[in-house]
């Protein structure tokens, strides 16, 4: 496989011909979704070049405080998720076989560990961390700088009330964190921050994010949630960037969202299907045996997040609440509260919920999940399986649940 | 949930959600949980206020016309007979793929709190199985489980989270019973700690662990003929010092700095719990590592590079194991056990032989 770190001549000439196969596959779909991945590639692929500074981030690390001072998130969830759908994947396996970390931790950590080890992604000048969700995740970026001995930050996010808007004393709190994150990561990076340009390609993009909600909830528009997930990591890679702010507004066009849209006739799909936690990113036999049976995802659990527009002159409040209130964060029976929310304003007739292989946060909520929706009488169904799986690899027993469950529904 | 998908098993009052991964085993051994109920004090009955893990000092939960009792430990894990002794058994689901501590304390705590309606939980969330152990029991048993996150590190914003919430769960408790005086107060046993059951020496094995439910693993490789030379479990014999906390009652952050600057528990900060563990490894003069991880524990899977990494920096052998939770001898691990200490003494012996000038001088015993 070619060497995509470093500045010999062939590191270069992959990185370069990567970017222009992503290109050009942006350029001939014409959609949000291709536009965003391309731009997203073009600029993870500088944190590859000598002498990058690269932060490794938390998958909920505000994105907008990076893109002020110009730099580029490396997000280990998602650099796994790339690279285990790549050409490398053989490699990344092989690497995560060698790796001397118990197998029962989750993957997307162990492959971006391997990843890091096997030089298939670029060793971190810094690592930031956020308290939400996850501690394996906090874990994995501390033990990394340690490692690597650069400096380690974690954002200490409380729990959000089960109902009700989060205090404001917390949301201060936890601004007040993200200011002093911010100033630090400027004179480490030796970079001035542009903030009021940030804020202003940020509020485009979730403007345009929140237009198509709006869409989406008033059944306007069905879209494939699980094109929509894509968006969730994508986004934490461009927000607050131009390529950002243009791709995301290419959904308001009927053709930028032309490859995440569901077929409306007849009343769209039947059943309507909320999708919780995490997607198989390369395995599509669940989503293809749904849209089989007629059926759709037609909600994912993030949908729920709602983005005020930041305030060019302190935007680190509402980076703050977004932080506090994300749907995932809090107790179990608040994720339960919103998800029967969710059931009822979007008509939903199933909730499926993906337990990603080595998720403690995923499978630990299940049991408040599963009682509160039995209570409404919603039918749930708990799937096990690993988002970072090949197409087809071990997935039979996933399928046959979900053809019963289709059935049944 | 299907009905495929739900699947009773052996424990008691546990359920097992979804399905077992290849290769792992389910976790549900639950001994009888002796948890004593609510206990009487210069004529007033105080609440019993249970807590999960040694994250937290026991005055924490005291103070405040409690009495602290940590959920019994269980006992090792036997045939399963008669009725089961939960009020209502078979109650709380629990993944398959949950550490099995977590496990035990789940049913350990439905247990305790289905008994008496005056008794409470406080759940330490040290890690996302705990924190969630303390969700699922708060939607069983609302207002009587008050679960607060504890951070890994200790900077300012830290100890700062740590004391709001010392402050809200003092408020809590005292909103529950009322405050007893100083000299009413009744000692607990908070803290599950077990003792080394030989004095420890160089030159023997020092083991790295997270809750370990009795000295059984140290006896264990004593009986083997290796001699332990120091403990670091957050049930272990150090531990009920490192939970002394001499900061003024009602001076939250004092109380939060001082129990986030102790790293005796893997989840802590890498760098400060690596330091710790380089001093304890220097002060004990082990010869040998072991590392005893429960298995689904993230916090100790990330711990284990730090261990190795020292053992391998100082030339010590290695060795990672998973054990239960309670802790017993199994075959695969007793195997793994004999298997390092014969590699041990056979690596003795070896470099016994390198240092003899001649093989001459070697003698010869039949």
């Amino acid at each position: 496989m070619p060497d995509l770190l470093g500045d010999t001549l062939a590191a270069t000439a992959a990185r370069r011909a990567a970017v222009a196969r992503s290109r050009l596959s942006a350029f001939q779909a014409g959609t949000a979704r291709r536009y965003l991945e391309n731009a997203a590639l073009v600029a993870s692929l500088r944190l590859f070049e000598p002498g990058a500074f690269v932060p490794w981030v938390s998958y909920l690390f505000p994105p907008e405080i990076l893109a002020s001072l110009g730099l580029i998130p490396l997000i280990p969830e998602v650099a796994a998720a790339t690279l285990t759908g790549s050409p490398f994947r053989n490699q990344v396996e092989a690497g995560v076989n060698r790796l001397h970390l118990s197998r029962d931790t989750c993957t997307y950590h162990r492959a971006a560990l391997a990843s890091l080890r096997e030089g298939l992604l670029p060793a971190p000048s810094v690592c930031l961390g956020t308290t939400p969700f996850c501690l394996g995740k906090e874990c994995m970026l501390d033990t990394v700088a340690s490692q690597y001995g650069v400096p380690f930050e974690s954002v200490q996010v409380p729990w959000p009330p089960d109902d009700g808007p989060a205090p404001a004393e917390h949301v201060a709190e936890v601004a007040d964190q993200l200011r002093e994150v911010h100033a630090n990561l400027a004179t480490l990076s030796g970079k001035r921050p542009r903030m009021d340009r940030t804020v202003a390609y940020s509020n485009r993009a979730t403007e345009a994010w929140r237009q198509l909600t709006q869409l989406r909830i008033s059944g306007e528009v069905i879209v494939n949630a699980r094109q929509a997930f894509t968006f969730l990591f994508i986004g934490q890679i461009v927000l607050g960037t131009g390529a950002g702010a243009k791709g995301f507004e290419r959904l308001l066009s009927e053709r930028g969202r032309k490859d995440m849209v569901l077929p409306s006739d007849n009343g769209g799909p039947h059943p309507r299907l909320l999708w919780l936690h995490t997607v198989p990113h390369h395995d599509h036999g669940l989503f293809d045996l749904i849209a089989s049976r007629g059926g759709g995802v037609v909600v994912e659990e993030t949908i729920n997040q709602e983005l005020l527009p930041l305030d060019p002159t302190d935007p680190f409040p509402e980076l703050a609440r977004r932080l506090i209130e994300h749907p995932l964060w809090g107790s179990a029976s608040r994720r339960a509260r919103l998800v029967l929310e969710l059931v009822r304003s979007n008509r939903i007739d199933g909730v499926i919920h993906f337990t990603h292989w080595g998720c403690r946060h995923g499978a630990g909520s299940l049991p408040v999940i599963h009682a509160a929706l039995s209570g409404a009488g919603v039918p749930f169904l708990a799937i096990d399986g690993d988002a970072l799986d090949q197409p087809g690899a071990g997935n039979g027993q996933a399928l046959g649940q979900m053809e019963s469950f289709l059935e049944m529904l | 949930m299907p009905m495929s998908a739900v699947k009773r098993t052996a424990a008691r009052g546990v359920f097992l959600i979804g399905t077992l991964p290849a290769g792992s085993r389910p976790c549900y051994h639950v001994g009888a949980v002796d948890n004593s109920s609510s206990q009487t004090l210069l004529g007033r009955t105080l609440a019993t206020c249970y807590c999960t893990c040694n994250l937290l000092p026991p005055r924490v939960y005291s103070s405040a016309g409690h009495l602290a009792r940590r959920l019994a430990a269980p006992a090792a894990p036997g045939p399963v007979a008669g009725p089961l002794p939960f009020a209502t058994p078979a109650r709380i689901l629990v993944h398959p793929m949950t550490c099995p501590y977590v496990v035990t304390q789940t049913a350990a705590a439905d247990h305790a709190l289905a008994r008496s309606i005056d008794d409470c939980l406080v759940v330490p969330a040290g890690c996302d199985a705990m924190r969630r152990l303390g969700d699922a029991l708060a939607a069983r048993y609302p207002d009587r489980v008050f679960a607060l996150f504890v951070p890994r590190t200790d900077d300012s914003a830290a100890v700062r989270s740590l004391s709001h919430d010392l402050a809200r769960l003092e408020e809590w408790l005292a909103a529950k019973a009322p405050p007893v005086k100083a000299d009413e107060q009744s000692s607990t046993d908070a803290e599950a700690t077990f003792t080394y059951p030989t004095p420890p020496s160089p030159g023997g094995a020092f083991i790295v662990a997270g809750p370990l439910s009795d000295d059984g693993l140290l006896r264990y490789i004593a009986g083997l003929g290796l001699p332990i030379s120091g403990v670091e479990s957050c049930s272990g014999p150090e531990r009920r010092a490192a939970l002394e906390c001499d900061a003024p009652e009602a001076d939250y952050e004092a109380q939060a700095r001082q129990i986030l600057e102790r790293v005796s528990c893997p989840r802590s900060s890498a760098t400060a719990r690596r330091e710790y563990l380089a001093h304890r490894l220097e002060e004990t003069g082990a010869a040998a590592v072991i590392y005893a991880r429960l298995p689904f524990c993230d916090p100790s899977a990330y711990d284990t590079f730090s261990v190795a990494d020292l053992a391998s920096g100082r030339g010590l052998p290695y060795l990672e194991v998973e054990v239960g939770y309670p802790f017993e001898v199994t075959g695969p691990l007793r195997v793994r056990i004999e298997a390092f200490l014969e590699s041990l003494l056979l690596g003795a012996e070896l470099s016994e032989l390198d240092e003899l000038d001649d093989l001459d001088d070697l003698e010869v015993t039949t």
